[in-house]
């Protein structure tokens, strides 16, 4: 009996996958539960574990930085070793149901053979479609210099060259180094991109006394939980996302979907880039639960070895430069959510006490919010309430 | 014609396993286990008999559409022989050819055919072969009463007479072509008065009675063999069976079919070869169970075999 | 490198592997005391005698039949129909028996027959002496089909032929037999079933052969004092068609142009643009353009003769259509 191996779904919104690596040959014996190959999506790359036993007898797709759509059959497995197996690379097949997202994202990432100019389908030749195509241009922004307007080779040579602007005409005569995008930037640039253009951000900044959390910090040491800032910010943002649905929540089109669960995403930055992992119900969790769960996620981030789940629906995030000297930054939401928190890096400076003048510990924090869902109002409150339990964390039972 | 006990039952034989072989496709196509066409040579068995039993084993022969008789009197492998017609990869031509494309070219038989005349230019080839390298084989060339109004026929004749190859042109004139009487389609019906056409002798015999065909056929291969060039025999005789399979025979009168049942050739023969002492009343009987056994083998292993790989669709197609 | 037509160009071939092997005898009308209607079996006669170069009578059926019976019986024979208009005269030994005895008898038997006759328009012979019938060929499975451009092509695939195993359709060009080109001395072949870039280019493919490839050499040169380059291949072989030669130029210049002598409603280069389309699709800029023989019998006047197949000028016009 022969079984496909095919990309798999890994996530709601995941429509095509690279394969990054295959951890077993053709010919080899495989188990069911087995990982036998790694995928790569949503900045992540996933351990993908066989369905069945039996051989892997066919490796139809190498790991390349091309995008496989999912559900492609990308190998197969058969039962015994050597029954006949087929050797054709098949389509993709048609999705019952696409994953609800915005029609902005599917726009974005529309196949530009069916780009509509007007009620006229658009006339390519197949060399210009398949070029623009991989730099995923929309046909219907190219004009056309071909019989009857039709888009030839050169015409979206030519888009490309002015869309890099004057810089990518130079001549390679001047000494440089190309690299092209790997898997993961591509989809940090795809996603960030998407974000800044669709999302209208507005940014609200406070800055944050930090003495009380810097003595618990101590106490808790000292009790062998380790916790670090961001651990006390995770635990804190969490308990009042309870009281704030708006910034635990994703938007689908028109409609703003809020979550039970509150999950906090906290960014990390590895060598290929940066990837955002969540923390599941972070307002049931206490701090020294956050903080294990917290590091473990960001060791596996760098070694690349998260699970799908924890990477897949994330909404606010975290994300903290402070290591870095960044005194403060607005950073870009991750669509689609509403809300990030960017944290600076805790600074020794004079500040008033009831009047009088004394050193403190302080430390910016900037609120990014998508002002199609929350209003400034709502944002002001809550980081009035963010910066009130950091100064007097007593209220909050740690 | 003075002949061997031997020879007797030899001949005999062949022209049962022809009979029933003919027979018994009959029965397989009327029962959908055979399909496709076949042309039955039932009736006309003592022609490719008396002629083949003439030849030496490497002399070369090259068939008609209607050519189960000729391979199998071309030592044909029964068993192969009716695989090949049931399209099965165990047979003669691993199921590729069919009743039509019968072939075996180690036992000389250059093939049947699905064309009428289709086999001239190979036999008058292989005669231009045999001359250019001064061989001493010969070919017959099977051909109906159809064939002498092709082109070919006559390109053949002219070609084969100019450069005296050593082909006997064998013609089975069974009276029809399909359903075409030679009287109806031939300007000249004695087929046999073409030959002069292009200087070369000819002859006709009865093509009902083996002896007199084999008589016939030796003394015109050892002329072609001689050097002297080709010839044109004609055999008289007659197909029990249509054309093919699905031929209702409008064009032949039941008194005729049955006036040439009387005169059969297996059935005269045998009485023949019991008269004469070359085989007993017995002896004939032995061989009747004997070679409808072989044909009941033969039946079992094609209906048995498999069809061919559909790996074979690409197959055999250039060397 | 020394220079000869392609009529000595053929000549040496047949006289090479007729020296080479003793199985090779030639077979066709007027070939052996005439020397071929094209001169191309000239003094073959006197070197090798007539049961090796033999004169037949007019019977194209008989001469491809009967050369069919003798390369089974092991003989390599070289027959000729001597224009290519007469083939009809054979098509039934021709496709019927040549190209299928092998399949049908489950491949145990070889048919090492070589078929030669020549074709094309040009000497203003009318309808039934200046015909190119590739494409009924191309659409017979078990034999090849193979029309040299050039001397040196002629030469090496004529050998090539004669020493393969299958039935080989060798049709020549009768305006290329006074045709000079370089030819190397020695032994060569040139294998069958590749194609040849003649020259080398990157704004247009042109796909030929036999002597539109000369036609389309002739227009590379004009293209080229217009900045156009274009890069010529030449099929060589027919059948089987050697697209992946093909496919690698088109994907270099994004546009391909067949140019054939044959009538272009299902000539040959409707099966090669077919392909062109099934094995490049996503590397053409333009449609596949066709520049190929009027759909008419070869007229007799010479301007309407001209007209009736590609010439430098149209072959020009249509490169400058397909990069507009």
């Amino acid at each position: 009996m022969i079984r496909e191996i095919i990309m798999p779904k890994l996530g709601e919104t995941m429509e095509e996958g690279y394969l990054s690596k295959w951890l077993k040959k053709e010919g080899e014996r495989i188990r069911k539960g087995e990982v036998i190959l790694e995928v790569m999506s949503d900045k992540t790359n996933f351990e993908v574990e066989s369905q069945y036993d039996g051989y892997l007898r066919k490796v139809l797709v190498e790991p390349s930085d091309q995008p496989i759509p999912v559900t492609t059959v990308i190998g197969y497995i058969s039962d015994s070793p050597d029954e006949p197996v087929p050797d054709v690379l098949q389509t993709p097949r048609i999705e019952p149901e696409k994953a609800v997202t915005t029609e902005k994202i599917d726009s974005k990432v529309q196949d530009a053979k069916t780009a509509v100019r007007g009620d006229e389908k658009i006339r390519a030749t197949p060399i210009a479609r398949k070029i623009a195509s991989e730099h995923g241009i929309d046909l219907a922004s190219v004009v056309g210099t071909g019989p009857q307007g039709r888009i030839e080779r050169k015409d979206v040579e030519n888009f490309i060259a002015r869309a890099s602007g004057p810089s990518s005409k130079v001549q390679t005569a001047e000494p440089s180094e190309t690299i092209p995008f790997s898997p993961l930037r591509k989809i940090i640039a795809e996603r960030l991109t998407y974000s800044k253009q669709n999302i209208p951000h507005y940014y609200l900044s406070v800055k944050l006394m930090v003495e009380q959390i810097s003595k618990i910090k101590e106490i808790k040491k000292a009790e062998g939980v380790d916790a670090t800032y961001t651990d006390f910010l995770i635990f804190l943002t969490a308990r009042l996302l309870v009281e704030f649905p708006l910034m635990n929540a994703a938007v689908e089109g028109d409609r703003i979907r809020l979550y039970k669960s509150v999950d906090v995403g906290v960014a990390v930055g590895i060598e290929e880039g940066l990837v955002v992992p969540v923390i599941r119900g972070a307002a049931e969790k206490n701090l020294e639960q956050i903080s294990n769960e917290r590091r473990d996620l960001a060791e596996r981030a760098r070694t690349g070895k998260l699970k799908k789940e924890e990477i897949e629906n994330c909404r606010f995030v975290i994300s903290n430069l402070g290591m870095y000297g960044v005194t403060n930054f607005q950073a870009i939401i991750n669509a689609p959510g509403t809300a990030i928190l960017a944290v600076g890096a805790i600074q020794e400076e004079p500040i008033l006490d009831n009047g009088l003048l004394k050193a403190g510990k302080t430390m910016w924090v900037t609120l990014s919010l998508d002002h199609r869902v929350i209003d400034g109002a709502y944002g002001g409150k809550f980081l009035q309430r963010l910066k009130s339990v950091v100064e007097n964390p007593g209220q909050i039972y740690l | 014609m003075e002949i061997t006990k031997d020879q007797a039952r030899f001949l005999l034989k062949q022209m049962m396993e022809i009979r029933y072989f003919e027979d018994k496709i009959m029965e397989l196509l009327s029962k959908n286990i055979a399909e496709g066409g076949s042309h039955l040579y039932a009736g006309m068995e003592a022609v490719a008999v008396g002629v083949i039993s003439s030849l030496l084993p490497d002399d070369y022969i090259v068939s008609t559409h209607r050519g189960h008789g000729h391979a199998i009197a071309k030592d044909g492998d029964l068993k192969a022989l009716m695989a090949e017609i049931l399209g099965k990869k165990t047979g003669v031509c691993k199921g590729k050819g069919g009743s039509l494309h019968l072939a075996d070219l180690n036992k000389g038989n250059l093939g049947a055919n699905g064309i009428v005349g289709g086999g001239l230019g190979i036999a008058t080839g292989a005669g231009l072969a045999i001359k250019l390298k001064n061989r001493s084989q010969i070919v017959v060339s099977f051909f109906g009463d159809g064939a002498v109004n092709n082109g070919i026929w006559h390109e053949c004749l002219n070609m084969a007479a100019l450069w005296k190859l050593p082909v006997l042109y064998l013609c089975e004139n069974n009276l029809y072509a399909m359903s075409v009487s030679v009287s109806r389609a031939s300007c000249v019906p004695q087929l046999e008065k073409r030959a002069a056409g292009y200087g070369i002798p000819s002859d006709c015999v009865d093509g009902m009675d083996v002896l007199a065909v084999k008589e016939a056929a030796t003394k015109w291969i050892e002329y072609v063999r001689s050097g002297s060039g080709p010839c044109l025999l004609v055999c008289n005789t007659y197909r029990y069976y249509g054309h093919s399979r699905s031929d209702p025979r409008v064009y032949r009168t039941k008194e005729e079919e049955k006036r040439y049942r009387e005169m059969d050739a297996i059935e005269t023969f045998a009485k023949k070869c019991v008269k004469n002492g070359w085989l007993s009343e017995k002896e004939v009987q032995e061989l009747d169970a004997f070679v409808r056994n072989e044909i009941e083998e033969a039946t079992d292993f094609a209906i048995k075999s498999p069809l061919p790989d559909p790996s074979e669709l690409y197959t055999d197609l250039y060397a | 490198m020394r220079e000869i037509t392609y009529r000595q160009a053929l000549n040496e071939a047949l006289d090479e592997e007729m020296a080479r092997d003793p199985d090779v005898f030639l077979m066709g009308e007027d070939i052996a005391i005439y020397g071929g209607a094209y001169g191309v079996t000239m003094d073959l006669l006197k070197k090798y005698g007539e049961r090796r170069v033999i004169d037949t009578p007019i019977s194209e059926a008989a001469i491809v039949g009967s050369g069919l019976g003798a390369a089974l019986l092991g003989m390599r024979p070289v027959v000729e129909i001597m224009y290519v208009d007469f083939i009809g005269l054979a098509m039934d030994q021709l496709n019927n028996q040549v190209a299928k005895i092998r399949y049908m008898f489950g491949g145990k038997c070889t048919v090492p027959l070589t078929i030669r006759t020549e074709g094309g328009a040009g000497r203003t012979l009318g309808a039934h002496h200046s015909q190119s019938l590739e494409a009924w060929l191309m659409h017979i499975p078990g034999i090849k089909v193979v029309m040299p451009g050039t001397p040196a092509d002629a030469k090496g695939l004529l050998k090539s032929a004669i020493r393969e195993d299958n039935p080989i359709m060798f049709i020549e060009h009768k305006m290329l037999y006074n045709l000079k080109g370089p030819v190397p001395d020695g032994e060569y072949l040139i294998p069958i079933g590749k194609a040849d870039v003649k020259k080398e280019g990157k704004d247009v493919t042109l796909i030929s052969y036999s002597r539109m490839l000369q036609f389309s050499l002739e227009a590379a040169k004009v293209l080229e004092k217009d900045g156009i380059s274009a890069e010529v291949v030449d099929m060589r072989t027919l059948l089987p068609l050697d697209m992946e030669t093909v496919c690698a130029s088109v994907r270099k210049t994004n546009r391909a142009v067949i140019v054939e002598e044959d009538t272009k409603t299902a000539g040959a280069g409707a099966e090669i643009g077919m392909r062109i389309i099934e094995e490049a699709f996503d590397h053409l800029d333009a449609p596949v353009l066709r520049i190929a023989g009027a759909d008419v019998p070869m007229p007799k006047a010479p301007n309407l003769e001209k007209l009736a197949i590609p010439s430098v000028e149209s072959i020009v016009k249509g490169v400058r259509e397909v990069l507009a």
